[in-house]
């Protein structure tokens, strides 16, 4: 091999596809309340993906949003995580990261 | 009776009387009357009908349905004395002019009418007497129309003691002379004045007519085709088919004289009547020679069977059914002398050829109606799913899905957009027959997948166009994952131009994202792939535009679908090559060191074995590298002297080439699948019923997957075996035979 000059390139990348899966992001693989994956749909969904979004709660629990709406909206629930009973609510720096 | 009204009526009513009965004398025998006289009678009525100083309109009425009375009568022994041959013409003349006469009549006592009808008005049982004439049940106490009284007095005085002999001339002359008929308008007045006679009545019913005229004509005209039927069919001189165009010309004359000459409702119970007598007594053989005409592809005559079968009941059902077993016989014989080819165009331009030849004789010969279009689906059905539809070990479902990606994708010879467009119609024209429409669909996905991310469609628009061919024959939720597979890459386009805009113009990234349920790929990567150095920054810089893109997101790089362009200018002509990044990671290694060993590689980028022997094998084949066996292993080595003939080229890849193995995969992982979709369609059914007997189920569950595959009873039969195991499902317990649900 003639060349060894490593700065002159020899072998050089023009253009790269790269294919990727997005995932929600989150600690754990599937939804505390249905058992499904988050790359799943929730029980009432059809359809996974941007419609069958996943929630995260303050104490780090991660459910299908549409399944803790429906355990919220549930009285007996009196608003707790159903994993470790502390009050539920939503993580909200999810919203910063839009902007 | 007559003495009561003696007492009643005066002078003035006698005399007014005298001068009306010269006036109708004459009106009722169309002789002409002048204005003078007419206006003078009209008066006289109306005078009459004035309640003061006296009301004359009952006597009236009584005088005048004398009068209506004697005419008739008058009219009747002039018939009786006719001789036979001209009863018809003598009686339609006298009709004619009878019920002319009536008319003017109605006009001239229209202050009778009126008067009859508001004495009625305030009649208050009139809703009763609507209700009683409805069932012809009025006595004499209601008061007629002048036209109606006269047209009942005919009925009761003239038809009723005459009927036997106007029957019998009416068919005698039908049967006379069948296609010339010498007397038509006479029957045409007679069977009208039968019907008439009876039609003022509130819901004319038409008892009488039905009941002796309509009858005994029915009656006659079935005798008779009943023994000329039996000459014809039992005449060797002649053939089944003559009788067929015989038969069909007597339908045709019956119906057009029927609908000319009688009344509607007797046409139809006629040409039904004829039908029977014609056709449904000798269905049998009938339907022999049809079998025979099939075979013989004689489908003028047979065409003109069809039509004459079309109205007779179960007519049509067997020989639909002669027709599929010969277009099914047919089909075969054609695809049979395709067994050697290996070309999936043969079976496709044959099946179509079939298809069209079908289509044109349904059109043609039968107007495509339900029953031959029926034969002709199943017995395509037949052909297309038969074991013999097999090219080189696929069946109809792959065949159709590789020349769909023959179409879709680039480097097809198909240029214009409208030839696209005509052969992917033509294609899902034979897969609207295939049963495995799940293994097409698998095949379909996966070829689509790979057109998307190697860009290698012709356009977005064709895609999208056969998507919803697709959609339009199986659904919206067959199609769904292909329609978000598109929508992804539409996405994955603007993420594109707008990371371009953000990266600058050197970019040379572009990246799919991919939502992970709808693409037939494996998330299976080397998770411990290390990338070449120098290329991880610009993945991290593009995830973290796609963080500021989508909040809660993370992505899961593809390795093993991504591709590289790179140019090897080391060659003396330089070329482009389209590589796997693990092909070209390991080219990228050239530009430190002369030479690599496969344990080099392992390490420096964390692949296992498997992977690297693959990669470095197809850059062997594809002579871009040389293999050097040393004494401390085998080398790799660049290969200076490598040409080709194409600027820019793919290195294939080893990894899809196995295809039977593939193709039993596709088949393996589609039963299980089959499986899933029997297990939820089977729970989706209980869910609703509750409870449900073995065959109710079974069938139900057949009917929900038909639109996929044909399922196997055996399989469904395993499937509520395992039900029953995981306890969705029991056994009731009082009959072995029902299921129950488990909540």
């Amino acid at each position: 091999m003639a060349n060894n000059d490593a700065a002159d390139f020899d072998v050089k990348i023009i253009k790269w596809n790269v294919v990727a899966f997005w995932k929600w992001i989150a600690s754990e693989e599937e939804c505390g309340i249905c058992r499904f994956e988050f790359e799943a749909c929730c029980p009432d969904c059809r359809l996974p993906g941007e419609s069958c979004p996943m929630a995260e709660g303050k104490c780090h629990h991660y459910f299908h949003l549409h399944c803790i709406q429906k355990w919220i909206k549930n009285v007996q629930s009196k608003r707790k995580c159903p994993l470790c009973r502390q009050d539920w609510s939503y993580v909200e720096d999810s919203s910063e990261i839009v902007l | 009776m007559t003495q009561a009204l003696n007492t009643q009526k005066s002078d003035t009513f006698d005399r007014k009387w005298s001068d009306i009965v010269r006036t109708i004398s004459s009106v009722i025998r169309l002789e002409g009357v002048d204005r003078k006289k007419w206006n003078d009678s009209f008066s006289d009525v109306y005078a009459l009908c004035m309640p003061y100083p006296v009301s004359y309109a009952d006597t009236l009425n009584n005088y005048l349905e004398k009068f209506f009375e004697q005419h008739v009568l008058n009219i009747k022994y002039e018939l009786d004395s006719c001789h036979r041959i001209h009863l018809l013409n003598q009686y339609s003349t006298q009709w004619n002019m009878f019920n002319d006469g009536v008319r003017y009549l109605n006009s001239l006592f229209s202050a009778l009418n009126s008067r009859n009808a508001k004495k009625g008005m305030f009649d208050s049982r009139q809703a009763n007497r609507l209700l009683l004439s409805l069932y012809g049940l009025l006595g004499d106490e209601s008061k007629l129309e002048v036209s109606s009284m006269a047209l009942k007095c005919w009925k009761e005085k003239l038809i009723i003691p005459l009927n036997e002999r106007l029957t019998e001339a009416v068919i005698f002359e039908m049967q006379n002379d069948r296609q010339e008929v010498t007397y038509r308008t006479q029957i045409h007045d007679l069977v009208k004045s039968y019907i008439e006679v009876e039609a003022w009545q509130v819901m004319g019913q038409l008892f009488y007519y039905t009941h002796n005229l309509e009858e005994s004509l029915l009656r006659a005209e079935r005798d008779n085709y009943r023994n000329e039927a039996a000459a014809r069919i039992s005449d060797s001189s002649s053939t089944i088919g003559d009788y067929i165009q015989w038969a069909h010309r007597q339908l045709k004359t019956a119906r057009d004289f029927g609908r000319q000459y009688l009344h509607a409702g007797t046409q139809i119970k006629l040409c039904r009547e004829i039908e029977d007598r014609l056709l449904v007594d000798y269905l049998d053989r009938l339907k022999d020679e049809a079998v025979h005409l099939i075979n013989k592809q004689d489908f003028e005559q047979l065409s003109v069977m069809y039509r004459l079968f079309k109205d007779v009941p179960e007519g049509l059902s067997g020989i639909s059914d002669h027709l599929q077993t010969y277009y099914t016989e047919q089909g075969m014989n054609v695809i049979h002398k395709l067994k050697t080819s290996k070309n999936y165009q043969d079976y496709i331009t044959n099946f179509l050829r079939i298809h069209t030849r079908y289509l044109e004789i349904t059109t043609e010969y039968f107007s495509a109606d339900s029953y031959s279009k029926e034969a002709m689906d199943h017995s395509l059905e037949k052909i297309v799913n038969s074991p013999e539809f097999t090219c080189d070990g696929a069946k109809a479902a792959e065949i159709l899905a590789k020349q769909c990606d023959a179409i879709l994708r680039k480097g097809s010879k198909i240029v214009s957009e409208a030839e696209v467009d005509e052969r992917l119609t033509q294609l899902v024209t034979i897969f609207s027959y295939v049963d495995g429409k799940d293994i097409f669909l698998r095949f379909y996905s996966r070829n689509l997948a790979n057109r998307l991310i190697n860009s290698t469609y012709i356009s977005q628009d064709s895609e999208e166009n056969m998507i919803q061919k697709l959609k339009a024959c199986c659904g919206y939720s067959y199609t769904n994952k292909l329609q978000r597979m598109l929508q992804d890459i539409r996405i994955s386009e603007d993420l594109r131009i707008k990371f371009q805009l953000k990266a600058g113009e050197k970019n040379i990234l572009k990246v799919l994202v991919l939502q992970s349920g709808s693409w037939p790929i494996q998330r299976r990567t080397a998770p411990s792939f290390q990338l070449p150095e120098d290329l991880t920054p610009l993945l991290m810089g593009f995830e973290n535009f796609y963080h500021s893109q989508f909040s809660g997101r993370t992505l899961q790089w593809l390795h093993y679908r991504s591709t590289m362009e790179v140019s090897m200018t080391y060659l003396k002509n330089v070329h482009v090559v389209v590589a796997t990044t693990y092909q070209a990671s390991i080219l990228l290694l050239f530009n430190k060191q002369d030479k690599v060993t496969l344990e080099d590689i392992m390490q420096l980028y964390c692949l296992p074995e498997e992977d690297v022997t693959r990669t470095l094998a197809s850059l062997v084949e594809s002579k871009i590298l040389q293999e050097e066996s040393q004494l401390g292993g085998t080398e790799y080595l660049l290969n200076m002297n490598y040409s080709n003939k194409h600027f820019k080229f793919k290195i294939a890849s080893t990894m899809l080439k196995d295809t039977a193995s593939d193709r039993n995969n596709v088949h393996h992982s589609i039963n299980e699948d089959r499986k899933i979709f029997l297990q939820a369609a089977i729970v989706r059914i209980m869910k609703a019923r509750k409870a449900q007997t073995h065959n109710q189920l079974i069938s139900e569950v057949v009917e929900q997957s038909k639109s996929r595959f044909q399922p196997n009873i055996s399989i469904i039969k395993k499937c509520i075996e395992l039900l029953m195991e995981k306890q969705y499902l029991v056994r009731a317990e009082e009959d072995k035979t029902l299921y129950r649900y488990c909540a």
